[in-house]
């Protein structure tokens, strides 16, 4: 079943359903609620690239997300630029300021990472909820232009659906290549041990910075799509629980894993927003279920639900060898005179 | 063959109060199998780090072919063709036997990011060959079952086994192996030195081995080195150096203390 999802064959499976079901007229409210989803399936799949493939625990994608939705609703509310550009230029501001902000982050651990990410977080909320005259602060910006290229304007949720699915479905595609490819597979090594990694010729800081400036560029994106298909963009839409909702995606869905990126999505976005009028409590609660959810999780699955190998970074590794030895599941690790001993016989 | 292909001249090093290296030298040559012997802690695997550029030294200097490298970053190291294996286990553990290897051929890989994305024929054959080089490491080091295995599915000779195979897909010129037979018992380190020696002829290596079953090294080694307490003490043919005084005095103790 892993092996099928993680399949080309699996791929393109996913994609005839999802292509299809704007046809079987689900209602303006489901499309939506996909729509929503696939915009942070692009955030999941950026935090997975940083916190999967690479390793790093970062906790400021919101920031990011929000950097590319200001940055893209700015350029066409004040230039009247071209959704297309709005979108690459989104994109790019947010994978340099991405870069820029992980250049001092990687001297330290990654425990530290979080708090240096989490406080970037903060700061661009502060930034966009009081720079009155660039953001309009906390009333937000309203009247995004809607998406427009070569001629097509996207006027009803089957529209966007459709925008939507073609950018996301080639933002997969072609981070499966990277993934797939040497750099993924530098990411890996780097993960799971930098100082073999060196040894073989990764040069980890470059790596680490562009994992950090993909990761960014597909916030970014995500952020620009956000902003021009609600059409509003507001500081309370970046909060630092949102970062933290985007790490449960990448962790829950499962790590270094593109079917995993996207149920993530699927599972801290649809549920609760599908949900929204019966059990509103659900988004409400959201940020501590998905914690609760990732704490039982840790003890079995570190990795996540669809990682088809242990792919979780060291600290994840560590945490889980940890609950597993405090509920009783694992007793302490052999020491190495043990281990000899264990090997000799 | 006795051309110094690498030399490391007055090699200082200190952690904290503790001067693990103290003024060494040592020159490898091309093509030999120099053994390091020396009892814990007389710096052995600080020269490796020091060499391998995970560690810069405090003073001395590392030279490559002439070339001035110290304190080049590992990285560097590695693409001017160095290679090196663990004393503990390094291994990329959410990784298959393949992938291990195959990480090892890293610097040969295609890399770019649109090369990558748009994968054309040409960069798909690339992919396959390399994939081809690691299966055949794999089979030279006697895992050739074992590619789709996860390291940590492995038995711990066979762990050794595959870091030795990844190291050798960086196609090195010289190969730092740090205790290939630590906790093995005699007929798996016979093996896996039988093994060592082999690939050595075969790609054409400099090998230079730490050991601590002195016995083993003088069976593969041309030539040792030993260290005690951060310093050179003898350098010889092997059966020069396991008679030397000192050598003995620092594994057994001297006569007075005993």
């Amino acid at each position: 079943m892993l092996d099928f999802l993680h399949s080309r064959r699996g791929a393109a499976v996913f994609l005839v359903i999802l292509a299809v079901i704007p046809l079987l007229d689900p209602g303006r409210y489901w499309l939506h609620v996909i729509n929503v989803t696939m915009i942070y399936a692009l955030v999941s799949l950026g935090q997975n690239i940083i916190t999967g493939w690479c390793g790093m625990l970062t906790l400021g994608q919101a920031a990011f997300f929000g950097l590319g939705a200001y940055t893209s609703a700015l350029l066409s509310l004040t230039f009247g630029l071209p959704f297309i550009v709005c979108f690459f230029a989104a994109g790019i501001m947010a994978s340099i300021v991405g870069a820029l902000l992980s250049l001092p982050c990687l001297r330290v651990r990654t425990d530290f990472l979080s708090l240096i990410t989490i406080a970037f977080n903060q700061l661009f909320f502060v930034v966009a909820n009081n720079w009155m005259s660039l953001t309009r602060g906390p009333m937000g910006l309203p009247q995004v232009p809607r998406i427009e290229f070569f001629g097509f304007a996207a006027w009803s949720a089957t529209d966007h659906y459709y925008v939507f699915l073609v950018i996301v479905a080639l933002a997969y595609f072609a981070v499966s290549r990277i993934t797939g490819g040497a750099t993924g597979r530098a990411w890996e090594m780097i993960r799971d041990d930098e100082v073999a990694a060196r040894a073989v010729g990764v040069d980890v800081v470059r790596y680490k910075v562009l994992a950090f400036a993909v990761g960014c560029f597909l916030a970014g994106c995500a952020g620009s799509l956000f902003a021009h298909y609600l059409r509003l963009v507001s500081p309370d839409m970046f909060l630092l629980e949102e970062s933290l909702i985007a790490m449960q995606m990448a962790i829950l869905g499962g790590l270094a894993s593109l079917p995993g990126a996207a149920l993530g999505a699927f599972l801290m976005i649809a549920i609760p927003e599908a949900l929204r009028s019966s059990e509103p409590w659900l988004i409400t609660l959201r940020p501590g279920i998905g914690g609760a959810l990732l704490v039982i999780l840790m003890i079995w699955r570190p990795h996540g639900l669809l990682s088809r190998r242990n792919t979780a970074p060291q600290s994840l590794r560590a945490l889980s060898a940890w609950l597993r030895r405090g509920i009783g599941l694992d007793r302490a690790p052999r020491s190495p005179a043990e281990r000899d001993r264990d090997n000799l016989r | 063959m006795n051309t110094p292909i690498l030399a490391c001249e007055n090699i200082e090093k200190s952690f904290g109060g503790v001067r693990a290296l103290r003024t060494v030298s040592v020159t490898f040559r091309e093509g030999e199998i120099l053994g390091i012997i020396g009892p814990n802690g007389s710096g052995k695997t600080t020269l490796f780090n020091i060499i391998s550029g995970h560690e810069a030294p405090d003073g001395g200097t590392v030279s490559l072919n002439g070339h001035d490298v110290t304190g080049k970053p590992p990285h560097k190291m590695a693409a001017l063709g160095l290679a090196r294996t663990f004393q503990n286990l390094r291994l990329f553990e959410g990784m298959s036997a393949l992938e291990n290897v195959l990480g090892g051929g890293h610097l040969r890989a295609p890399r770019g990011l649109l090369e990558q994305m748009l994968r054309l024929p040409s960069t798909a054959a690339r992919d396959r060959a390399a994939r081809e080089e690691a299966q055949t490491l794999l089979n030279a080091v006697g895992l050739g079952e074992h590619a789709r295995n996860f390291a940590t599915d492995l038995s711990y000779g066979q762990t050794k086994r595959l870091e030795l195979a990844r190291a050798l897909n960086t196609q090195p010129r010289i190969l730092l192996l740090d205790e290939p037979t630590a906790g093995m018992n005699d007929r798996q380190a016979r093996e896996i030195l039988e093994l060592v020696k082999d690939i050595k002829e075969r790609f054409a290596l400099t090998l230079v081995v730490i050991e601590h079953n002195v016995p083993a090294l003088v069976w593969l080694a041309e030539r040792m080195v030993a260290l005690d307490a951060g310093e050179v003490v003898c350098e010889g043919t092997p059966e020069e150096v396991v008679q030397d005084p000192h050598v003995i005095a620092a594994y057994l103790g001297t006569g007075a203390e005993a």
